[in-house]
């Protein structure tokens, strides 16, 4: 009959309940412990208990009847030096670890009071490791052992009990249970007060330990696959497994159960095995151990033969064996109920299975791992590495032994360098929580403090820009054997390709590639990849604007990288130095790229992207990393001085828009924002002139630089709103970017300095600044005011009054786009714009309602943005 | 309202403390001030003592207040459910 809780006498509570308060006033008190204080108990935990280690073992075996007096002894012993050996210098109180490089702190957080169960087969050496567990981790445990081995086991808690008390640990800190029953178990189980079950035993105890709802680390049975290959040791592993199986006659869950023997060496181990006192079973004697051994109802083992000499076995079950047989060794000739021998047996009887193959072999130790040895351990012995990592891969094992015994391997500390336990882990396959050898640190909560990281940041710009009437002769310094220069038709027509040819070193053989003047599409790439192939050229100039550009960058990418998969670079990121698809890396010798520059705004000649016009499915793709941006830029006045007059302004405001973008970008250095707030300055200064007199060589010169000023902020800080919305709303109604830009620049500056309704993540900045950054830039364009409103406001004014001298639209309405058709495109437009990386480094991140509004606002016309002296950024 | 300082260390410090608060209980009106200044920390007992003072004081409906109490005490009061029987300054 299933016990419960409710079959408790009210005395049997209240004797729990004392225990339970004890404990749980104890660990209250013990979380006011130090690592010195606790250390200093736990060693003389330790000392006492090495001093009681036979005593221990002694009332172990009169009490359960199993086991070896001696394998008990050095149990109990390994339970005290080689815990303690693996904990004495570990921290378990206060900071535990600290990583300066990585801002963490990890402290150490008791769990509180736990319920302990500890089984019959390892009984007072489980409870004198979990005494020094408990301690080192300043919690308190009531022990719940098995029923048939409960007073070794209270005798055991009270010797650390006392011993802790004695060296200033809190009373209560240990209590056990005395006459336990299931009962008790599940009472404790369900408690309030308890906060973590760790169970030790059987599958029934490891169920209802995870089934209480509470926290638990549950361990259970298992059943050891050991495969014995060919290029093993033999000598070693035959004694290895002898002295595994017989120790505590094969009490513990690690130890081995059914040996798979390669054909090759089989009847060898069977005869050294018989050499070293195994007595090996023929069939009728495998019979009758199967039949006696194993419930032929549950398949599993019967208590009898548990934890009991070979020769007590066989005597039992009336099988004739000599005296000073260690072992009884059970050929099986396969897996499962109709070969009961083939699970888990606590006793010094051990099958063993001829395998014809590696295949078979490992196919059997897979067969005895899922007969009830999930997650827990498995052997292999063997010389051939590539056989032992397949079959660490195949077996699914907390411990997997290599050339070792399993049960002492698996205990850890003594064969290898697995963590010290008495507790074994078997993750999922056996219905656990972790693969682990249970130890300290599963009794602590590791909190985390992460501190804030000071944010790597970088200033990436191309290694040379020539600029200044006459740059582009600075071509003639590089040398080449093969140039390709990619332009477009109108830019040779009027004798800018013969400038640069002229000025190309005189030993390059020069090739022309004339593209369409707009985004490239993928056949013009495809086409400029055949040419680059044809030529092969150690140099590629892009004579051009953006498009160009752009196109010249993702023809040598195509051409170093043809496996470069332009879909999979185009995917968004949010940080170009954590993208899931990283861009090819560049070979040593990398084609130069070199870009003269023909209009002055994109700034393209320095930037990292590129963006590509899929015409089969009708769309962007937009290309960013620095392994784009070209080696050289050549910012020549000369090759602006034709640059019409509207295209003049169009590209000046998509500068300025870069800059003030920048300025106030969430990625914004030092670095950038000098950039940002010169080529704002030289915008100011010069575009008006560039605009009206478009002979005014200084003025041409200065804008040119501040295009590429300008383009060296954004290509290190990025962008914002301003282009994400001048994205959307420029390809629906085909507004060209320069005017798109213009349409939204004065209300995003005055949407970015008020409060916003959401902030953006930004860990490299301190608070939010925008507003005060656009006052900065009031103030360096001597716009005057007194406060940061009055600043921000005053460069919005001088931002209108330049569109107006540029002779801007002022509003998308005045652009003859029906109020309707507007009101109709405006959702689609936010969120499209939304989607558009762009905005990702704006200072304020929009809402979609927030980016239909600007949309509005843009329509309606300038002077009417958001006032931003209402705002509580516009404080000083 | 009494204010009742003490010279008290690790453990049994505090129990001097809070034996003069039991014993002070009766005469006090309304609330009685207890400071835990020099108590660094506090044992099982204690722990206990403290539980038959908040339950003392509540039967003569006075409110005890710890004062200059240290975190790690309070952590242990909080986690044995007896913070929430004291009032803290």
């Amino acid at each position: 009959m299933t016990q419960t809780a409710s079959t408790l006498t009210e005395h049997r509570i209240a004797y729990i309940e004392g225990l339970v308060r004890q404990g749980k006033a104890a660990a209250a008190v013990f979380t006011q412990y130090t690592q010195d204080d606790v250390d200093r108990i736990v060693k003389a935990m330790v000392l006492e208990g090495l001093s009681r280690a036979q005593h221990l073992a002694h009332l172990a075996i009169e009490e359960t009847r199993l086991g070896v007096l001696e394998d008990k002894t050095i149990k109990n012993m390994v339970a005290m030096e080689f815990v303690y050996d693996y904990v004495r210098d570990k921290r378990t109180v206060g900071v535990i670890r600290e990583l300066p490089g990585c801002g963490l702190i990890e402290f150490a957080e008791p769990v509180g009071l736990i319920f302990s169960i500890t089984p019959i087969t390892n009984p007072t050496s489980t409870v004198l490791f979990k005494c020094i567990m408990a301690v080192k981790t300043r919690n308190a445990a009531i022990f719940g052992p098995h029923p048939k081995a409960w007073r070794c086991c209270s005798e055991a808690v009270r010797i650390m009990y006392e011993t802790a008390v004695k060296h200033g640990a809190p009373e209560g800190v240990f209590t056990c249970l005395e006459s336990p029953t299931v009962a008790d178990n599940v009472y404790l189980m369900h408690h309030r007060d308890v906060r973590l079950i760790d169970a030790t035993g059987g599958p029934g105890a490891v169920k209802a330990a995870y089934s209480s709802g509470k926290p638990a680390l549950g361990v259970g049975p298992g059943n050891t696959p050991v495969y014995l290959e060919k290029s093993a040791d033999l000598d070693m592993a035959v004694v290895d497994i002898i002295t595994s199986k017989t120790f505590d006659n094969g009490t513990i869950c690690a130890s081995e159960q059914t040996v798979v023997i390669d054909d090759e060496i089989f009847d060898d181990v069977l005869k050294r095995f018989a050499d070293l006192g195994a007595h090996i079973c023929n069939d009728q004697e495998t019979n009758l151990l199967g039949r006696s051994l194993i419930d032929p109802e549950t398949g599993f083992m019967r208590p009898i033969a548990i934890g009991q000499k070979a020769t007590d076995i066989a005597r039992t079950i009336g099988l004739r064996v000599n005296n000073g047989t260690k072992l009884l060794v059970a050929p099986i000739q396969g897996v499962g109920r109709q070969h009961p021998l083939s699970v888990e047996k606590l006793c010094p009887v051990l099958s063993i299975y001829r395998a014809r193959s590696v295949e078979e072999a490992l196919r059997v130790c897979v067969d005895v791992n899922h007969a009830g040895g999930l997650g827990h351990t498995a052997v292999i012995f063997s010389s051939n590495d590539e056989i032992i990592r397949r079959f660490g891969d195949v077996i699914n094992a907390g411990r997997i032994i290599v050339n070792s015994p399993g049960s002492i391997g698996a205990l850890g500390g003594v064969y290898n360098d697995l963590v010290p336990t008495f507790s074994f882990g078997c993750g999922t396959g056996g219905g656990n929580s972790t693969t682990d050898n249970v130890n300290v640190y599963h009794y602590l909560n590791i909190k985390r403090l992460a501190r804030r990281a000071q944010a790597h940041m970088w200033f990436r710009v191309p290694n040379q820009i020539y600029f200044n009437r006459n740059a582009v002769e600075n071509l003639r310094q590089f040398a080449s054997r093969s140039t390709v220069i990619i332009t477009n038709p109108a830019l040779e027509q009027i004798g800018l390709l013969d400038i640069v040819r002229r000025s190309v070193s005189q030993q390059a053989f020069v090739r022309v590639l004339t593209i369409p003047d707009a985004e490239p599409e993928v056949n013009v790439i495809n086409r400029g990849l055949e040419t680059l192939k044809a030529h092969r050229p150690d140099q590629i100039i892009a004579l051009g604007g953006g498009s160009v550009i752009d196109a010249a960058k993702i023809m040598r990418l195509r051409y170093e990288s043809p496996d470069a998969d332009l879909d999979e670079l185009a995917a968004p990121f949010l940080d170009i130095r954590k993208r899931a698809v990283p861009f090819p890396a560049g070979s040593a010798n990398r084609v130069r790229l070199v870009a003269v520059a023909t209009t002055s705004g994109t700034g393209s000649e320095v930037t990292p992207f590129a963006v590509l016009f899929d015409q089969e499915r009708s769309r962007k793709v937009t290309l960013a990393d620095y392994s784009l941006a070209p080696d050289v830029a050549i910012v020549d006045p000369q090759f602006v001085m034709s640059m019409p007059k509207r295209l003049t302004a169009d590209t000046g405001i998509d500068c300025l828009t870069h800059a003030l973008e920048a300025g106030v970008s969430i990625f914004a250095s030092p670095y950038t924002d000098s950039n940002a707030m010169q080529a704002t300055r030289l915008v100011f200064r010069y575009l008006r002139r560039a605009y009206r007199r478009p002979q005014d060589e200084e003025a041409r010169g200065m804008m040119h630089n501040a295009a590429c000023i300008a383009a060296l902020a954004f290509s290190n800080a990025s962008v914002g709103v301003n282009h994400a919305l001048a994205h959307a709303f420029g390809a629906r109604f085909g507004i060209s970017h320069g005017k798109a830009n213009a349409l939204m620049l004065p209300h995003v500056i005055a949407f970015n300095a008020s409060v916003p309704t959401k902030f953006m993540p930004s860990p490299n900045q301190r608070g939010y600044n925008a507003h005060k950054k656009y006052a900065t830039i009031a103030d360096l364009l001597g716009l005057g005011g007194h406060t940061v409103a009055e600043k921000v406001q005053r460069l919005v004014a001088a931002v209108e009054e330049l569109l107006d001298d540029l002779e801007f639209p002022r509003s998308i309405a005045e652009m003859g786009i029906p109020r309707e058709e507007f009101d109709r495109a405006v959702p689609e437009l936010a969120i499209t714009a939304f989607d558009d990386p762009s905005w990702r480094s704006n200072p304020r991140m929009p809402l979609l309602s927030e980016l239909q509004e600007l949309l509005w606002l843009a329509y309606q016309g300038r002077h009417q943005s958001a006032a931003p002296e209402s705002s509580e950024c516009n404080r000083d | 309202m009494a204010s009742n300082p003490a010279d008290s260390d690790v453990g049994g410090g505090a129990d001097l403390l809070i034996r003069d608060a039991l014993e002070q209980l009766a005469c006090v009106k309304d609330e009685l001030f207890l400071d835990f200044s020099t108590v660094r920390r506090i044992d099982p007992h204690t722990l206990q003592e403290m539980d038959r003072l908040a339950s003392a004081a509540q039967d003569a409906s006075v409110r005890v207040t710890l004062r200059n109490l240290n975190a790690e005490v309070y952590k242990a009061l909080k986690l044995s459910a007896l913070a929430e029987r004291f009032s803290f300054s």
